[in-house]
């Protein structure tokens, strides 16, 4: 089919813009505010798949005058007997339809140039007479309507008496969808409902949901990978200090620290948000705990021995295989001083690689600072949080999200991603950062739920 | 520049770094706008490619391959000149050179080395052995010319792609490949046309020691070539029969040199291309996504299809009455507050369209003193509301709105922005 229209009305301030919102993933369509008329021109989005325009979104302005105009329409109907549409066509090509009725007249039009639109609702509001003269009007145009409940989560709402009213009208595909927080799965259901009522653009529909599910699951797996990268990052930051620091010295070495650990937090933040098609003002995250410092200067750490052990390994056989061939090449007369020598420098050459950098700290007279694993599993609980929230939040929300100091993952909870990050945290040069952000993903996983 | 796929990959991984570190300069260079590619990865690539060409970013380039190419060439001859030597080295040995020694020279360097590169280089994450040096060197070169960002984007890239591993592999085995064929086809040509004698020379193993050995080595290139050991002799000063010892020797070479670094390299590139060809590009990356999300939102961006003319005739205008008698109270729409006490004059809820015209009527023909009508302040203030106390207004003296504030009251300053506007008496309860 060609391509599908669905416009969007209702009352005014009932969310239609917010519904395009959630349903667009743009924060930024339209303007939403809680004056009266805030949209005044009917706007078209389209929704593409691969360079292809699946379907076109038009929002309009708030109806406003439902009840006059129901009334000045109901003058049409002895000339329009049985015909809907006449009618309404009819009231478009008379002068009241712009001296007094320009918004709906707009909304009107729209809706006779579309295939199926979307009735938005405020359920919190009462049923009121006005409301049903506006929905008798638009089920005079002759298309699809769904009606839409908005502000379902809201404690006042009133589901139940909405969709009573609504069967009255013969409107029984009623679809709950709170677009601040809407329902798992509702922009499915809601995308599901319209090729009910239009069962030509089912492919194109079906196409769609399913392109969306997979990019909330990549929005979800890219998160996760800046969330591991950031874990990552901050894990191998070092402050080196002098042993003989004063205390004051050692103060602004933490703070350094810190300010690097907070701009690397809100960098992944403002990811987090973009990914997720979110405004950088969306969510902020309060300062992070002031102890995050802790010293490392173990050389014999287990990671850092692990690491070294199988890396002088390594070196020692490179270097003996090596040996072996200028040995064999000299006939033998080097009696094997090539292959002693050779597993020598290979085994030396790695343990400097390894604990070279700490053993000129030590000769130095140096310390370093390190990130304290606390401070990590705060990072990942907070990030987690975030993602949780934004995983949930319909574009349609206004409110900043706060986050906490609280949001930090459990000593057991963070023991696996502990473990992940171990290479990270003892400096191991050559680390497969990619392999760790890979694990620390897969640990980071096991601790989230939409 | 005709770009293959891995440098057009190459080039995008590039330029998500650059867009990591300085999004608004990217941004200033290319506007996303003039992409016009449909999926997220042929927008990502057209644009890096593009951005590439505009920063100069080709020319470098082209000299990294031009480098890798001049590399490649000399880690070619050096191989060769290797494999070359090795063979000469063993012929070059006092006759009669002993069999156990030349397959030693000629074989354990390269099976120790491709033992420890399984063991130890197979899975490093950064390149090792002569993949190692050669983008060392490369680094080094390209970093003198001042052109050494593309080192790193290279790096990501093959890691990304799962692309390192059978590339170092690729290395690592051509270039022992060149190396043990040009040791096998030395020993070829020189024992082709040159006389030398074999021996199975030893100090301190037993005959049947030699033996063991020996017959141990023959066992593949036997399965593979049927080839026949040379006798083993007891004493090493006996000499083997020279022809078959020579046969034997290349057939060795052939067997533990050529042949298991061909199929590593041979499987390697089969790997590199498969995965070549399997590449996709991480659109959800930091960098690539943001830029992903801002395509789409420059491409898609919505148009206004029906404006707002901005006609202000619909404005309603508050004159009152100047005559009238009694105090009443209506509530329009809806009663926010159904307990609340109210005077004895109340008149209900007036909200259907007739209701509120019979009001308007009554009171047109007997002007009210004072009118209070209440408003639910949880009901959003629109035209018609306004509209109808502005009806309200013409018949009394004076309008009172009382905004109920109920259970809720979420537009409770929306209404009190309106009622101000129009100069509106009005009290909240």
């Amino acid at each position: 089919m060609s391509l599908l229209k669905i416009a969007v009305v209702g009352h005014t301030n009932a969310g239609k813009t917010s519904l395009l919102r959630t349903l667009l993933h743009a924060r930024e369509f339209g303007e939403v505010d809680q004056r009266p008329s805030t949209t005044r021109s009917v706007l078209e989005q389209g929704v593409w798949l691969e360079g292809q325009q699946l379907l076109a979104f038009y929002d309009t302005p708030g109806l406003e005058s439902g009840s006059e105009l129901f009334v000045e329409v109901e003058s049409y109907v002895a000339q329009y007997r049985h015909d809907g549409p006449g009618q309404i066509k009819a009231f478009l090509e008379s002068s009241a339809s712009e001296a007094n009725f320009a918004q709906e007249a707009k909304v009107l039009r729209q809706l006779l140039q579309s295939d199926a639109a979307f009735y938005v609702i405020d359920c919190r509001d009462p049923i009121l007479p006005k409301y049903q003269d506006e929905l008798h009007l638009l089920t005079r145009c002759g298309k699809p309507l769904i009606p839409v409940l908005n502000y379902t989560a809201a404690p006042e709402q009133q589901e139940q008496a909405w969709r009573d009213a609504l069967a009255k009208l013969s409107l029984h595909a009623v679809v709950a969808f709170d677009t601040v927080t809407p329902p798992e799965g509702g922009e499915a259901y809601l995308l599901e409902s319209l090729a009910t009522v239009v069962p030509a653009a089912a492919q194109p529909l079906k196409q769609l949901i399913a392109w969306r599910k997979q990019e909330r699951k990549q929005r979800v797996t890219g998160a996760l990978s800046a969330i591991a990268a950031l874990l990552v990052e901050v894990a191998g930051y070092r402050e080196v200090v002098a042993e003989s620091a004063t205390d004051s010295e050692v103060a602004v070495a933490v703070s350094r620290l810190q300010q690097r650990i907070r701009e690397r937090e809100q960098e992944t933040v403002r990811s987090l948000l973009g990914r997720f098609a979110f405004l950088p003002e969306d969510a902020v995250a309060e300062q992070l705990d002031s102890e995050s410092g802790q010293w490392q200067d173990d050389l014999f750490a287990p990671e850092v021995l692990k690491a070294w052990s199988k890396d002088a390994g390594f070196g020692i056989g490179a270097g003996a295989a090596a040996g072996a061939g200028i040995d064999l090449m000299v006939g033998g007369l080097s009696l094997g001083a090539a292959t002693a020598l050779g597993a020598a420098a290979g085994g030396l050459y790695q343990s400097w690689r390894h604990l070279g950098d700490k053993l000129k700290q030590r000769w130095r007279g140096q310390r370093e600072l390190t990130v304290d694993h606390a401070t990590l599993a705060t990072l990942a609980g907070r990030q987690l949080y975030l993602l949780q929230q934004l995983a949930r939040r319909g574009h349609a929300a206004t409110e900043t999200l706060t986050i906490a100091k609280h949001h930090r993952l459990s000593r057991t909870q963070f023991k696996d991603i502990q473990k992940a990050l171990a290479p990270i945290s003892s400096h191991s040069p050559d680390v497969d950062q990619q392999k760790v952000i890979r694990e620390v993903m897969a640990k980071l996983e096991e601790n989230w739920s939409a | 520049m005709n770009l293959t796929r891995f440098e057009q990959f190459w080039l995008a991984e590039h330029q998500r770094l650059r867009d990591i570190t300085d999004p608004q300069l990217q941004q200033a260079q290319f506007k996303f706008s003039e992409v016009s590619a449909a999926t997220p990865q042929a927008q990502l690539l057209q644009r890096a490619v593009r951005l590439s060409e505009r920063q100069g970013v080709l020319t470098q380039l082209r000299h990294w391959q031009q480098l890798r190419r001049l590399l490649s060439v000399i880690f070619a001859v050096l191989a060769l000149l290797a494999g070359i030597g090795t063979s000469q080295a063993v012929l070059s040995q006092p006759q009669p050179i002993s069999l156990l020694f030349a397959v030693s020279l000629l074989l354990l360097p390269n099976l120790l080395l491709f033992v420890f590169w399984v063991v130890f280089a197979l899975r490093r994450p950064r390149p090792t052995g002569v993949t190692g040096v050669a983008y060392t060197i490369l680094t080094l070169l390209q970093r003198k010319r001042g052109e050494g960002a593309l080192e790193q984007s290279w790096l990501n890239h093959v890691q990304q792609q799962r692309l390192l591993q059978p590339l170092m592999a690729l290395t690592t085995h051509g270039f022992w490949l060149l190396l043990s064929s040009a040791a096998w086809l030395t020993l070829i040509i020189y024992l082709s046309f040159n006389d030398y004698s074999f021996q199975w020379a030893t100090t301190i193993l037993a005959t049947d020691q030699v033996q063991s050995i020996a017959q141990l080595i023959n066992s593949v290139p036997n399965l593979l070539f049927a080839a026949t050991l040379p006798p083993v002799t007891d004493s090493a000063a006996t000499l083997t029969d020279a022809n078959a010892a020579g046969r034997w020797l290349t057939l060795c070479v052939l067997t533990y040199g050529v042949l298991p670094r061909a199929l590593a390299a041979f499987g390697a590139l089969l790997l590199l291309v498969w995965r070549s060809q399997q590449m996709q590009l991480p659109v959800q990356l930091e960098g690539h996504a943001a830029v992903v999300q801002a395509i789409a939102n420059a491409q898609q961006r919505g148009t206004t299809v029906d404006a707002d003319s901005g006609d202000g005739s619909a404005r309603p205008r508050f004159q009152y009455a100047t005559h009238g008698s009694g105090h009443y109270t209506v509530s329009m729409d809806y009663e926010a507050d159904p307990h609340a006490t109210v005077s004895d004059d109340y008149l209900g809820v007036v909200a259907s369209y007739a209701d509120k015209q019979a009001l308007v009527t009554r009171f047109t023909a007997a002007p009210s003193a004072q009118l209070q009508v209440r408003i639910a302040a949880q009901l959003t203030p629109d035209r018609s509301s306004l509209r109808y106390l502005a009806q309200l207004a013409a018949t009394t003296q004076q309008l009172t709105v009382v905004l109920v504030r109920g259970q809720q009251a979420t537009y409770l300053t929306q209404w009190q922005q309106q009622l101000d506007q129009y100069g509106v008496d009005y009290v909240v309860a």
